[in-house]
């Protein structure tokens, strides 16, 4: 292992690659990335002493020399079987972090709508690697700008509906994978998308890193649903950051999923641009053996009458470790903001544990604002309950866990996308339960 | 107790000058301005302290000056303010007082308040800085209580007294809840403390009455860097009243204050302060800063610390009363009322670290932010693994006032034990137009509707203060919020 400095070590893998990297024809593109790799070295990773970094350390990922993957690859039908959506969709597949077109799908679109994976996105590159802002508590997303090798740009003008839901599956490698993201939603537009980030199954023992930027913009009165599912390997790496701006009247629905990775941090943004919208973020952590799944967001409520609602799940096994970060900020302009938060955990183990922070934030005076969390076993009274009526004990568990993630579930639109995530949960909590978890 | 306009003007003009907050005409004895080990060895020299103590306080300077190099001020709280010089400081002083000769003397405006919060009269005029005759020795009423305390074998007196009289108690204890080196403004607060009280209660005793800081209150003043430790043996019980709820003349602007308890064996202490510093004009012009190091450790099993604090002063109130739940079964409680007006900054909470079995603890804080102040509550749950049946309740509310005030919550949950339960709640709202117009209707003053409707918002916690404080408290919220709406 040489010893160069991991942000050194980082940019040299991008001057390696920068060649063969989306855009490496045109000069924008180029002192873009160059920019963003300097951005990236100068600012260097996220540590404990940042403040929303407070409970997860990425000292692992420093342990480790990266290289960036192989340009080609290809999923086994079976696995990319069992990932997808059992329905039919616009469906984009990365393996490698480069479009898959084999096992892609992409389908007809309705006019005004465009749907590309970035390294056909010529036109949009610029766009899609601006950057998210000179923060060291964001670096990953200039890290993500400079070394993006794929991602998925969805347009839809105003007033075009998706039907049928977008999928996008990347597979994740023993290597790191870099994909960004942009959706852009005109007025009055509607669209489901559903993000999967599954285990690539290359390699069990070696650990890949999947660092994700995504860009979302709702238009005004447009309606997204977002739903997220980071089901990678329990060896891998996953960071993710999501800026989200909403219009006026829109409505933005995100449910976020965290059941694989050895570490792994989803940290989104929401900015409220126009006044009466709505958002409802969800989330469910489901960790075992010694997984560190972390959720951080931050709500900005910048415009009066717009409602908020959050509420997060996290299920903790083994050694597990779940953070959960929830700010709220309400600018003295707010007025008639109402934001909810809720945060509820069950550890079930000795070793388990979690830490939360809400943080609220609030300068206007006529808002309903309010949080909630509560940490604690599986109800013994419910056991008992259950059990003196005939069920056992192990059965009375993980039925009373399947309830407690189902509220979660239950924010999925109905249909093939919410029985997709169900089957993801029921199938985490079987396996776990026969392994003699969740006790 | 209607409030007719005009007490609303004097008062509201005491807010705006309060003039006879800040007093400067006191003949005293000045060390000269600045920090230095020479200033540490004249405050240690002055009050005839042993070599150890001297020792303790340098070793306290040191890591002072080692943190003051490296980091500076603490950064993360929700206040803001200029740079402080702690070289522009006078840290020593020994005060004599310029004392009028009678109540006719002091500012009538300043009566009209004490009149408002139903101050004793005799109080008034400790308060207002007249000298005390002899129809009102406290000296001589303190004596007696001392005697009695004596008799029981409960000790006490003043910090410099203590390690004088009782350097193996001080020894022990001191510095054994908040280390020398714990933060910033602890560690200052070591190196050059004035002075403070110390209480020590015998295995077994009930103290029998309220120790309050009453008591000393003609002795020398303890100035701005206090230091208390009060110490609950096995099995016994004492109740301690800090502070009052008249405002309070004083001439220092940095106030950095730590206070240490112990509860040992099913021991129980109550600590209730009410402060209500000078908070600045309405511009946030002058006032305290109030740099507070509180904490208590629940070294025993089934012992049990309780604070209860009404904080309604200061330009920036930096406070969080913290228990170490050491013992199993042992208890930590923390009831709060912070007040911020026009531009005060509050950023207060507490820490429940939770590391007996079945240790519980429950917060209640209410946080009240008017005019363009700001007011956090920021605080942290520790369940450390051994905790097994840990408990934990907390609700923190906030109320604003007025459409330019802020008011936050960021509480800290970390959970290492399956077995504990945590619960958390929290609600941010303002005083709503029906609830105001239900009160006006029936013939309040807008005034007395808010300081009713605020009252109810804080009951809670009121209920839990003594109840000669508890009356009090309850105006003193009123007082505060004067002039807020509308």
């Amino acid at each position: 292992m040489s010893a160069l400095p991991f942000t050194e070590h980082l940019a040299g893998a991008y001057e390696a690659a920068a060649g063969s990297l989306p855009g490496a024809k045109d000069a924008d593109v180029v002192a873009r990335r160059k920019a963003a790799i300097a951005a990236f070295q100068r600012l260097g990773l996220p540590n404990h002493k940042l403040e929303s970094w407070k409970f997860t350390g990425l000292n692992a990922l420093e342990r480790q020399q990266w290289t960036l993957p192989a340009n080609d690859g290809s999923v086994d039908p079976a696995r990319l079987q069992a990932a997808a959506l059992n329905a039919d969709s616009h469906r984009l597949v990365f393996v490698n972090g480069r479009f898959d077109a084999a096992a892609s799908k992409i389908g007809s679109l309705p006019k005004g709508a465009t749907l590309l994976p970035l390294s056909q996105a010529a036109g949009n590159l610029a766009d899609v690697l601006a950057a998210a802002g000179d923060k060291r508590e964001i670096s990953l997303s200039e890290l993500n700008a400079a070394l993006a090798s794929d991602g998925v740009v969805l347009l839809l003008e105003d007033g075009v509906v998706l039907d049928k839901p977008v999928e996008i599956i990347s597979f994740g490698v023993p290597a790191l994978v870099n994909l960004r993201h942009l959706i852009r939603l005109g007025a009055k537009a509607e669209a489901t998308v559903l993000e999967s980030y599954r285990d690539g199954g290359a390699s069990e023992k070696l650990a890949g890193w999947t660092n994700v930027y995504a860009h979302v913009a709702v238009g005004a009165g447009a309606r997204l649903a977002h739903i997220r599912l980071q089901a990678e390997s329990d060896a891998a790496y996953h960071a993710a950051l999501g800026r989200v701006s909403v219009g006026a009247g829109a409505r933005y629905a995100h449910v976020s999923v965290q059941g694989g990775a050895a570490l792994a941090r989803h940290e989104l943004h929401v900015d409220f641009a126009g006044s009466d919208a709505e958002v409802d973020v969800q989330g469910l952590v489901l960790a075992h053996g010694s997984a560190h799944l972390d959720h951080t967001l931050f709500l900005h409520h910048a415009v009066p009458d717009c409602r908020s609602n959050q509420l997060f799940k996290h299920v903790v096994d083994d050694h597990g470790h779940a953070v959960f970060q929830g700010g709220i900020r309400v600018a003295p302009q707010a007025q008639k903001t109402d934001a909810q938060q809720l945060s509820r955990t069950l550890l079930l183990a000795d070793r388990a544990q979690i830490d939360t922070k809400p943080e609220l934030e609030i300068l206007a005076d006529d808002v309903k604002c309010s949080h909630g969390a509560s940490i604690g076993d599986v109800d013994a009274q419910q056991l008992f309950y259950m059990q003196a009526r005939g069920i056992p004990v192990a059965e009375a568990r993980r039925l009373l866990l399947s309830g407690f993630a189902y509220e979660v579930v239950n924010a999925v639109p109905e249909g093939a996308l919410r029985d997709h995530v169900e089957a993801f949960v029921e199938g985490w909590l079987a396996a776990n339960s026969e392994k003699g978890g969740l006790k | 107790m209607a409030a007719n306009a005009q007490t609303i003007e004097t008062v509201e003009g005491l807010a705006g000058e309060y003039k006879y907050g800040f007093v400067t005409d006191i003949e005293s004895e000045l060390l000269p301005k600045g920090l230095s080990e020479d200033t540490v060895r004249f405050i240690s020299a002055k009050k005839g302290e042993p070599q150890w103590m001297l020792d303790w306080r340098l070793r306290a300077y040191k890591s002072w000056l080692r943190m003051a190099k490296e980091k500076g001020e603490p950064g993360w709280a929700k206040v803001s303010y200029p740079e402080i010089d702690f070289q522009d400081i006078h840290y020593y002083s020994a005060p004599k007082k310029k004392t009028l000769k009678s109540l006719d003397e002091v500012d009538p405006e300043l009566l009209a308040t004490y009149e408002k919060l139903g101050i004793p009269l005799k109080e008034r005029e400790i308060l207002a800085g007249v000298a005390v005759d002899a129809v009102f020795d406290s000296v001589s009423v303190a004596t007696t209580f001392k005697g009695k305390l004596k008799d029981m074998g409960i000790i006490f007196c003043s910090m410099s007294e203590a390690v004088r009289e009782h350097p193996e108690l001080v020894q022990k204890y001191l510095g054994s809840v908040v280390p020398v080196t714990d933060n910033f403004y602890a560690t200052l607060n070591s190196a050059v403390f004035s002075d403070g009280s110390f209480v020590y209660i015998p295995p077994g005793v009930r103290c029998p009455m309220e120790l309050s800081t009453y008591f000393r209150i003609n002795e020398a003043k303890t100035g701005q860097f206090e230091r208390t430790l009060l110490i609950c043996d096995k099995g016994a019980y004492v109740s301690y009243l800090e502070g009052c709820t008249a405002p309070m003349r004083d001439d220092n602007q940095l106030h950095a204050a730590v206070v240490e308890l112990v509860a040992m064996e099913d021991a129980e202490i109550r600590y209730a302060t009410v402060q209500n510093w000078y908070p600045g004009d309405k511009n946030g012009k002058g006032g305290i800063y109030n740099f507070v190091t509180k904490r208590g450790a629940c070294r025993g099993a089934r012992s049990k610390i309780s604070w209860t604090q009404v904080e309604t002063g200061s330009a920036i109130t930096w406070k969080y009363p913290s228990v170490i739940l050491q013992g199993d079964d042992s208890v930590g409680e923390f009831y709060s009322v912070a007040v911020a007006n026009n531009a005060q900054q509050a950023d207060t909470g507490t820490k429940m670290i939770h590391m007996g079995k079945n240790s519980k603890s429950t917060i209640i804080s209410k946080g009240i932010s008017a005019g363009r102040a700001q007011n956090t509550y920021r605080g942290l749950v520790r369940v450390m693994p051994g905790a097994a049946g840990a408990r934990n309740y907390s609700q923190c509310d906030s109320l604003l006032i007025g459409d330019r005030c802020g008011g936050h919550t960021v509480p800290y949950i970390e959970v290492k034990n399956r077995s504990a339960k945590v619960e958390h709640e929290a609600t941010t709202s303002r005083i709503s137009d029906d609830q105001l117009f239900y009160c006006r209707q029936r013939g309040l003053s807008e005034e007395d509707a808010v300081s009713t409707i605020v009252n109810g918002f804080c009951k809670e916690v009121l209920q839990k203060l003594p109840m000669e404080f508890a009356v009090e408290a309850q105006k003193l919220l009123g007082v505060s919020l004067e002039g807020s709406v509308g």
